[in-house]
């Protein structure tokens, strides 16, 4: 027989003969690769849907917007790049008629090149540009105005008649954050109507479609958008990220820490059941060394009986993430009409099978040469124990940093960056290590301390001494294991908890916008419970004497570039009810004086005594802040960075933006009386809309569950795979303890506490650190705001967890029928 | 045949080094059949295991069939206990994932040669277990075990037999038919016979006894 058949017969005749000791490698690797692979075309998939929506949100590959209406081309012209498309649009709120119902509607004038990307579907028919005279609604704003295909709709003094209902737009994925119903018209027809637009607050938008867009492009952008000052925002699409799209992309960042922590505990599993397969088998194996066989051979049989595992697990995990994967594009195109761009599946499986090899391969051969290391003297004849091996530790930290090793490049290739990828495994591999000595220098003081225990404990002690490196990897892997599955836990409630605050109690039933300073008395007057704030754009000229916006057009210049934008400034006596002063004193509308919101003040440098000028349509204010203010900018309440006393802003005319807790009668009583003479105001009813948040905040959740349960399987797999490799070492000791006169009760109850204790200190221990963890990769990975560091069903799940250990300790104990003559006999004890 | 020459061998411990054979000087010519015999832990089992290259000496020089083994890398001395040595232990030792026939055929794959069915039958035959030949180890006796082992032991025709304590976990009767057994077989095949032992009547049935004491290694007379 040859190398390579011998090598080919013998890993078969292994694996075939003793199949029941890779069942859970197998299952272990089986799910890994499940999600892994899940998680690889959500990942792909997500970040080509979260790419094309970032362009189909801003309507191109670069955007220009302004409060203007600008010449787009002087821009273009300036940066030296040109789109090959471009589509002029004007954004403005406005009230609709139709012949029974008044709405406020996000209306668009679009052109005939508009959507630059993506498509609408309609409820029947197919999306034409919009002509002359016609109008589209979306299926809310046909429903309020009770309108069907053909009816008229009216706007101002023009009248349209609808073309079609929209049921899904290229935005869908963002609509329902979308706070009013859309409508869409022709820019020809906004240019003939009479609405005067200095009335509107309209913005006008120039989108470019790139279809390459390079990185020198994009700088060369970046530089002529600084040379144009603050005339307009330049928007590139994925450069941002803001609103919806940061909480997609929180968790795809979620999705990534899932599945390196799957990946790690996967490849902790593989050590654990190699380790443990080797120990069990490792008479045969000196044997074979006995026989003549080189340690190289027998490497390369376990090895191929690896592979064969591996290729099986990952060919069934690669099968089923595929399966799962359709399941969810079907679900989601069905429930939520997106559909998920298909990946590259051939590309994700063989990556997803290439890693699964490396991570399973790089975590078995040091289990292996590990437990070949051994002299096969010492397993078949005995004798003295060479003990010139040196400190268990350093074998360990070496072992686990081999087995780790590939997960560097996973991690580097999630993460895109290979610095990170390092730091975050060096991170894992330092809290392996460590806990892994605490434990080993734990038992060592212990057992030097044994005799204050009664037999009981100290047959404990004994044992897990005993145990050495086997141990110690153990019960490190089992601390890996339920850190894993508190973080995760704990991570996902965060997250939970980060979404569903988008939906604060404290948010109004009722915006009114855009209302002049010419209707204000007149609103008020009709309706006095609305609580007006005054809405002035302005810029900043000054922050002690420092010329912000000379700075920013300088080429070196280091100001924030937040700092060049318009501001909506507001003035108020009274500090409104969602904020609260953190440092010096709230003015009482004070003239002079002005409150700043902290986190904004500390970006842009600002400090209690700075001295602020604005500019307000041509004309310089300033004053002194004198206070700071913290603000909740989840309570859906009127969130200003700056606010000025009232006398300060008099003479300034804006806008007026007003809220109010109105009921559904009020709220008609309201629309009915703006309609008819005021159609320039718009009103928002917020009710709508949380259904509909609920309702995308709930497909995100299902994501990260989806993607949560498997790591949180692995992990329990892992525990139950070291509660059986425990049991089997543990067998004959308990044999042996038997023919001294313990009773079995007796055994199984030191069996039992010794698991039992073990895994509760180890929960114990890796909840603390788990809040640690969760708190680190909340606030500086995830970006979460609100971080939840207690939770009552993790608590109950881990307890749930140690009594499972127990369970199945039990269950390996009554069910273990080998009589204890075979148990005792020489053949088998050695 | 087996020549040791001023052979010692130490270990190193927490306590210090330890001697356990110092300067021993031994003579095994071919076809002989040696008992060694001596009280636990005076060092038997780390004798076989130099020979058996299983572990290599601290000082002195051993040599089988004219073939120094010091400087040996360790596939060399896996090939040369391959080719060289037989083993058989006292707790049989057996590859449980394997058959009966597979264990014994065991060697012949790791040293990459042509397996002769009619070879493996007729030593199946011999040692009587033909009609278990597909057998998996753990369904097998203690002596349908060590019977294997024998075969095993047996099967690339070896210089050297090294037999640790082999009826040791056998009933008295058990170990007298696998003893006989194995007598027979290295007598037809004139090969070396090692055996350790602590049974003085086994060691009788030896060409030679050799005991070890004071950790060197002396023939009876």
């Amino acid at each position: 027989m040859n190398e390579i058949k011998l090598v080919l017969t013998y890993s078969q005749r292994l694996v075939r003969r003793e199949w029941k000791k890779f069942v859970l490698p197998l299952l272990s690797l089986a799910i890994t690769s499940l999600v892994m692979m899940l998680v690889l075309v959500l990942t792909s998939s997500s970040s080509a849907l979260l790419k094309e929506q970032a362009r189909e949100l801003q309507g191109g590959d670069v955007v220009l917007e302004s409060n203007l209406p600008i010449i787009s081309e002087d821009f273009w012209r300036e940066a030296q790049v040109f789109p090959e498309v471009e589509s002029k649009q004007i954004s403005f709120t406005a009230t609709l008629q139709s012949s029974n119902e008044i709405a406020s509607f996000s209306v668009q004038a679009v052109d005939n090149f508009y959507p630059l990307y993506g498509q609408f579907i309609l409820e029947s028919g197919k999306f034409e540009p919009v002509a002359e005279g016609e109008i589209y609604l979306d299926q809310g704003g046909s429903q309020k105005l009770a309108v069907v295909v053909g009816d008229k709709v009216s706007f101002g003094e023009s009248t349209f008649t609808l073309k079609g209902i929209v049921v899904s737009e290229p935005t869908s994925l963002f609509g329902g954050f979308r706070f009013l119903p859309r409508a869409i018209i022709s820019d020809t027809d906004f240019a003939a109507s009479v609405v005067a637009p200095e009335l509107l607050r309209a913005e006008y938008s120039y989108a470019g479609k790139f279809t390459n867009l390079s990185s020198l492009d994009i700088t060369r952008l970046r530089e002529a958008e600084k040379s144009f000052g603050s005339e307009f925002d330049v928007d590139i699409a994925g450069q941002d990220r803001r609103g919806l799209q940061f909480g997609l992309e929180t968790v795809t960042d979620f999705l990534v820490v899932a599945v390196l922590i799957t990946a790690v505990l996967a490849a902790v599993n593989v050590y654990s059941s190699t380790l443990y397969l080797v120990t069990v088998e490792r008479k045969s194996l000196a044997v074979l060394l006995a026989l003549g066989m080189t340690k190289r051979k027998l490497t390369y049989i376990l090895g191929m009986a690896l592979f064969y595992v591996v290729i099986l697990s990952g060919l069934i995990g690669i099968s089923m993430g595929a399966l799962a994967f359709d399941w969810l594009t079907d679900f989601v195109s069905k429930t939520y009409l997106i559909t998920l761009p298909k990946p590259d599946f051939y590309l994700y499986s063989f990556l997803c099978l290439g890693l699964i090899i490396i991570i399973a391969l790089s975590s078995f051969i040091p289990a292996l040469r590990q437990s070949l290391s051994l002299n096969p003297r010492q397993i078949l004849i005995g004798g003295e124990v060479d003990t010139g091996d040196g400190f268990p530790l350093k074998t360990l930290a070496l072992v686990t940093v081999f087995t780790l090793l590939p997960l560097v490049l996973l991690a580097a290739f999630l993460l895109g960056n290979f610095l990170d990828g390092l730091l975050i495994i060096l991170a894992i591999v330092l809290v392996y290590v460590i806990v892994a000595g605490i434990f080993s220098l734990s038992l060592n003081f212990l057992y030097s301390h044994r005799q204050k225990f009664n037999f009981f404990f100290r047959s404990i002690i004994s044992q897990k001494k005993a145990d050495g490196l086997f141990g110690i990897v153990s019960f490190t892997s089992l601390f890996v294991a339920l850190t894993a599955l508190s973080t995760l836990a704990l991570l996902q409630i965060s997250l939970e908890s980060f979404l569903k605050n988008d939906l604060a109690s404290t948010v109004p039933t009722t915006y009114v916008l855009d209302i002049q300073p010419s209707q204000k008395d007149e609103i008020a007057a009709n309706f006095p419970d609305l609580s007006m704030f005054a809405n002035i754009s302005a810029r900043i000229v000054s922050i002690d004497n420092r010329l912000i916006q000379e700075e920013l057009a300088s080429p070196n210049s280091d100001v924030d570039r937040e700092l060049g934008r318009e501001f909506n400034i507001t003035s108020n006596a009274d500090l409104p009810s969602s904020d609260s002063v953190t440092q010096g004193e709230w003015s009482n509308g004070r003239p002079g004086e002005i409150s700043v919101e902290e986190s904004f003040a500390k970006r842009a440098d600002i400090n209690l005594g700075s001295k602020l000028v604005f500019l307000v349509q041509g004309f310089e204010v300033e004053g002194v802040v004198t206070s700071l203010r913290s603000t909740d900018s989840r309570s859906g309440l009127p969130f200003f960075y700056f606010i000025f006393s009232p006398e300060d802003l008099r003479d300034f005319p804006g806008t007026y933006f007003a809220f109010s807790y109105y009921e559904a009668e009020q709220q008609k009583a309201l629309g009915s009386f703006i309609a008819d003479i005021m159609p320039n105001i718009t009103i928002i009813e917020t009710q709508n809309i949380g259904p509909l948040v609920v309702r995308i905040v709930g497909t995100l959740l299902v994501l990260v569950l989806v993607v949560t349960l498997p790591p949180l399987l692995i992990a329990t797999l892992l525990i139950a795979t070291l509660v059986v490799s425990s049991f089997a070492s543990r067998q004959r000791e308990g044999a042996r303890m038997r023919a001294l006169g313990s009773t079995r009760m007796t055994v199984m109850k030191q069996y039992l506490a010794e698991t039992i204790s073990l895994t509760l200190v180890a929960a114990v221990f890796s909840y603390v650190l788990s809040l640690i963890i969760t708190f680190l990769v909340s606030n500086y990975f995830l970006e979460l705001e609100s971080v939840v560091l207690f939770d009552a069903e993790l608590i109950i799940g881990l307890t749930l967890i140690v009594f499972m250990v127990g369970l199945i300790g039990l269950y390996l104990f009554k069910t273990d029928t080998m009589p204890l003559r075979e148990l005792l006999s020489y053949e088998t004890n050695q | 045949m087996l020549k040791l020459n001023q052979v010692s061998k130490s270990f190193v411990t927490k306590q210090g080094e330890i001697s356990i054979l110092e300067n021993v000087n031994l003579h095994i010519g071919a076809g002989e059949k040696v008992a060694i015999v001596g009280p636990s832990g005076s060092g038997k089992s780390t004798l076989l295991s130099l020979i058996g290259l299983l572990d290599t000496p601290t000082s002195g020089e051993i040599v089988i069939t004219g073939e120094s083994l010091a400087n040996l890398s360790e596939a060399e001395q896996a090939g040369f206990r391959n080719e060289k040595i037989g083993f058989i232990f006292q707790s049989f030792e057996l590859i449980s994932p394997f058959t009966v026939t597979e264990n014994v055929m065991a060697p012949l794959d790791i040293a990459g040669e042509k397996v002769n069915q009619e070879s493996i039958t007729n030593l199946l035959d011999d040692i009587g277990l033909n009609n278990r030949k597909e057998a998996m180890p753990r369904t097998l006796s203690g002596g349908e075990k060590q019977r294997v082992a024998i075969a095993r032991a047996l099967v690339k025709k070896p210089a050297i037999i090294l037999a640790d304590e082999p009826t040791g976990s056998l009933d008295r009767s058990t170990g007298e038919k696998v003893l006989t057994m194995l007598l027979e077989a290295v007598s037809d095949s004139h090969t070396t016979l090692i055996i350790i032992t602590h049974d003085e009547s086994i060691a009788k049935r030896m060409d030679r006894v050799f005991e070890i004491r004071d950790k060197g290694v002396y023939e009876r007379n």
